[in-house]
């Protein structure tokens, strides 16, 4: 990969961290906030992951294997929050 | 063309050194089963006290305090210490084998795991030298593992012992997914895969995203027991908490202890029926399936905490799910058996009744995924039952088994089989007058050390008392056979059952290199080749070529001894700590330079990852675990802010200030650690070294701007024990630090070796390694800085 390219990747990342401390002067929502925050977040590890890591020009399977503990820690950490919530009957 | 066979640079087999430094996976295989079969040995002393005090009513032979330590030490020792690792010691054994390796992946890394395994062992057995062992059960249940309800240093001790294991278990889940996939000989394509090495594969697999959750979750207890942490202390993660990360891994450990015995049934069947596994693809696609929901069932064992009714309902679907594809498995194996002429010898005994008993510990646990059912049973001998069954009968009966079955390939000798049968007909009558009756105990809670006459559980209780001895003394007869054998039994020649798969295609026991030529297997027919390029039959011993590796080394074994007193040090306090670190170091550093040569076949197997050398895939087979390990990091973080009525705002106590000088600092070090790399391959050893330089003094202002941010916040009272933001804030980021300062000191240790030379000259491996390693570590601040920072 070009030496430009990761110099674009650094900006990148230095102006979505920029980004995210200027989204929280603004008063927005919080469930908005936390959702712009929390996707720039995930955006810059997945540009970490695809060009400093290179997981761009890897095969498949090795994307595969970072991917299966992510949506394993998603359910451990969605399921167990849902676990705590209040039950509702519904009628 | 013959070559001449250097012969290895190994002490002989009688030598205490060749045991201390080997890194050949039948050797270390060797040390896995008897160091496993200790345990177990120490395990089962434990249960048969434990029932010879439920033998009777009102029973006084051992108080209260000595009962709990003996079960709760009973069940972590069968679990974790004897199980798994003897399934492992087996792999190691027999998987390089049946894949037509010369080796696993990492040989060191491979001493590296069993030491590590070695050490955390004692650490487990010295907690009974603390004033208590641990007792609160194997489960460690949270708020009676707390410094409040369980205040000795055992329990600290054994969760030392536990983290300890774990790393053990991440080192050799790396090896043996490398080596599987990479290594197979060539024509060895997956479907052609024995049942065992298959099993061992989706267990590792299991292992890797499992264990990292009870390492979290592990690590967190001993926070909050040695430095005052309040996660499971507080209301808002308490008891919860702890089982959600507990039972994640948890379940799934279930089937890490069962798989391989699936495993091993699965190759001593086709062997002994002279047929081929029924199903053996629905075998392998049903493990798979099981691997996957088994990680969405942990619920189940919470029914009865209080958690959202919804969530149980799921909890309830997914659990009966999870039964499904074992019922392919049993009924795949049971159609293997049927009509076919059995030669009834005993690792086909054990297998049957494994079979046997594991239909029945399966379905008695279906009816604990009814939560109404569930409700009732929970906490009583049925479970205790239930779990006993699927464990040591679906689990040990089959790895005793599988000794059996490859006694003869390990030592060369055959086994007396009139011993081994007798052992199997009391071994299986004495575990279903143990278990059986606990059945119907289904009204005895199963954590009480005795009972009253009034309650009509003595009669039951006396059965399984003396079900246990008859089980446990069986053993004796084992252990007697296989010692003798060893010595005196009848030479077993290269494949005394008529097996087909590949480890039976070498000598008994194997040449140092498994092969005198790597097998070729075409159309899942084994060629043995030599040179020449003419073929062998199976068991034939072919003409010899030059193989040279090394297979001693000295820093495995004092890594591990430095992990060990390091812990020891964290309980103990600093000079031994403070001395320990400083050996690790210098052992760390020694086992970096050291030169140790492994050979790997230009045209083994590797799909699908072909054009990823074996290192690069070791990196991120880890950091795959990582992955699990930071996020049930994050998910308790999370679990306890959303349980929590009150929060402090974003800038209250962190300062945004310094996470953002923080983020920015850490983005930098990834682009100069990437500078470094795209330096080393351009071959410019000034760029490099001042990349890494770069990087070391970014990592530094990292660690320094952290450590002043520390000491501000404690001055001012947010302190490990000052409320959950404080306990979370501090074993997060603390585990982060600790990733960082290990990217540090991998960096000091790079910066001298391309100050050497290394790196520049086509060789730049080792910094990608790196960089994988220490962007993660970034990826992990970028989730951080907003969680604890900005929301």
């Amino acid at each position: 990969m070009k030496l430009i390219v990761y110099a674009g990747v650094f900006a990148f990342l230095m102006a979505t961290t920029a980004v995210e401390l200027m989204t929280i002067g603004m008063q927005l929502p919080r469930n908005i906030l936390v959702t712009i925050i929390m996707s720039t977040a995930g955006l810059k590890a997945v540009v970490i992951a695809m060009f400093f890591q290179h997981l761009k020009d890897e095969p498949k399977a090795l994307s595969i294997l970072v991917i299966i503990p992510i949506i394993a820690a998603a359910a451990l950490i969605g399921i167990s929050i849902l676990s705590i919530q209040p039950f509702v009957p519904s009628g | 063309m013959v070559q001449e066979t250097e012969k290895p640079s190994v002490p002989p087999a009688w030598s205490i050194k060749r045991w201390l430094f080997t890194t050949n996976h039948k050797d270390v295989g060797i040390l896995y089963l008897l160091t496993s079969v200790f345990f177990f040995v120490a395990a089962g002393w434990l249960a048969l006290l434990v029932r010879t005090q439920l033998g009777a009513p009102d029973n006084a032979f051992l108080n209260s305090s000595a009962y709990n330590q003996a079960v709760t030490v009973h069940g972590l020792l069968m679990v974790l210490w004897f199980l798994s690792p003897f399934a492992i010691g087996f792999a190691n054994y027999i998987v390089p084998l049946q894949i037509g390796a010369r080796d696993l992946a990492f040989p060191r890394l491979n001493a590296l795991s069993y030491w590590l395994y070695f050490f955390s062992g004692i650490l487990m057995l010295m907690s009974f030298f603390t004033g208590s062992a641990p007792d609160g059960g194997w489960t460690l249940y949270s708020p009676l593992s707390s410094q409040r309800y369980t205040p000795f240093l055992g329990l600290n001790v054994a969760a030392a012992g536990i983290i300890m294991m774990i790393a053990s278990i991440t080192v050799g889940t790396v090896n043996f997914i490398v080596t599987i996939v990479r290594m197979r000989a060539p024509g060895l394509k997956y479907k052609h895969l024995p049942m065992f090495t298959w099993a061992m594969l989706i267990t590792i697999g299991m292992m890797l995203y499992a264990f990292p959750s009870l390492l979290a979750g592990t690590l967190i207890l001993f926070a909050d027991r040695a430095l005052g942490t309040l996660y499971f202390s507080a209301p808002e993660g308490g008891a919860i908490l702890w089982d959600h990360l507990f039972w994640f891994f948890g379940h799934p450990e279930v089937y890490i202890v069962l798989f391989p015995a699936i495993g091993v049934v699965g190759d001593i069947l086709p062997t002994f029926t002279r047929r081929p596994l029924y199903g053996k693809k629905y075998i392998v696609l049903s493990l798979v399936a099981a691997a996957i929901i088994s990680f969405v069932v942990w619920g189940h064992h919470m029914f009865i905490t209080g958690i959202n009714p919804t969530v149980m309902k799921l909890f309830n679907i997914t659990t009966v799910a999870v039964s499904l594809p074992f019922d392919v498995i049993t009924i795949a194996m049971i159609e293997t058996l049927v009509r076919a002429k059995i030669r009834l010898k005993a690792p086909v005994l054990f297998a049957i009744g494994s079979i046997a008993l594991f239909v029945i510990g399966g379905i008695t646990g279906v009816f604990l995924a009814s939560v109404a059912l569930d409700f009732q049973l929970r906490g009583t001998y049925w479970v205790v039952s239930h779990f006993h069954y699927v464990m040591v009968g679906g689990s040990a009966m089959a790895l005793i088994g599988g000794l059996y079955y490859w006694f003869p390939k390990i030592t060369g000798r055959m086994y007396n089989e009139k011993l081994a049968k007798t052992h199997f007909l009391l071994s299986f009558i004495g575990f279903n007058v143990l278990y059986f009756p606990m059945y119907l105990l289904l009204d005895m809670p199963r954590r009480i050390v005795t009972y009253t006459a009034s309650t009509g559980w003595g009669q039951m209780n006396l059965l399984a008392t003396a079900g246990a001895w008859i089980f446990g003394l069986s053993q004796l007869l084992m252990f007697y056979n296989l010692f003798v054998s060893m010595k005196k039994g009848m030479p077993a020649g290269p494949n005394p059952w008529q097996a087909s798969t590949l480890e039976w295609a070498t000598s008994s026991p194997p040449p140092f290199h498994n092969f005198d030529t790597i097998p070729v297997i075409s159309e899942g027919v084994v060629h043995l080749t030599n040179g020449a390029g003419h073929s062998a039959a199976l068991g034939a011993k072919a003409e010899t070529e030059h193989v040279h590796e090394t297979h001693t080394s000295t820093w495995p074994i004092i890594i591990s001894a430095a992990a060990f007193f390091t812990l020891l040090g964290l309980l103990m306090g600093f000079p031994v700590l403070q001395l320990a670190v400083a050996f690790g170091v210098i052992a760390v550093y020694g086992y970096g330079r050291e030169r140790f040569t492994v050979r790997h076949e230009e045209n083994a197997e590797s799909w699908p990852y072909q054009g990823v050398e074996n290192v690069k895939l070791g990196v991120w087979i880890f950091l795959a675990s990582e992955v699990i390990f930071f996020s049930a990091l994050l998910g308790a973080y999370i679990f306890v802010r959303v349980n929590s009525a009150t929060w402090p705002a974003a800038g209250q106590i962190l300062s945004i200030q310094h996470g953002a000088v923080n983020t920015f600092i850490l983005l930098t070090s990834s682009f100069t650690a990437v500078l470094a790399l795209v330096s080393a391959k351009a071959g410019s050893r000034k760029y490099t070294m001042l990349s890494l330089l770069t990087t070391l003094v970014l990592g530094l202002a990292f660690m320094l701007n952290k450590a002043s941010e520390w000491k501000e916040l404690i001055e001012h009272g947010f302190t490990f024990n000052s409320g959950l933001p404080a306990s979370s804030y501090f074993i997060t980021t603390g585990a982060h630090g600790v990733h960082v300062a290990a990217g540090l000191a991998t960096i000091v240790y790079l910066i001298i070796r391309a100050a050497e030379g290394r790196y520049t000259k086509g060789d730049s491996g080792t910094i990608e390694h790196f960089g994988l390693y220490w962007h993660f570590v970034d990826i992990v601040w970028v989730f951080l800085f907003p969680l604890f920072y900005l929301l």
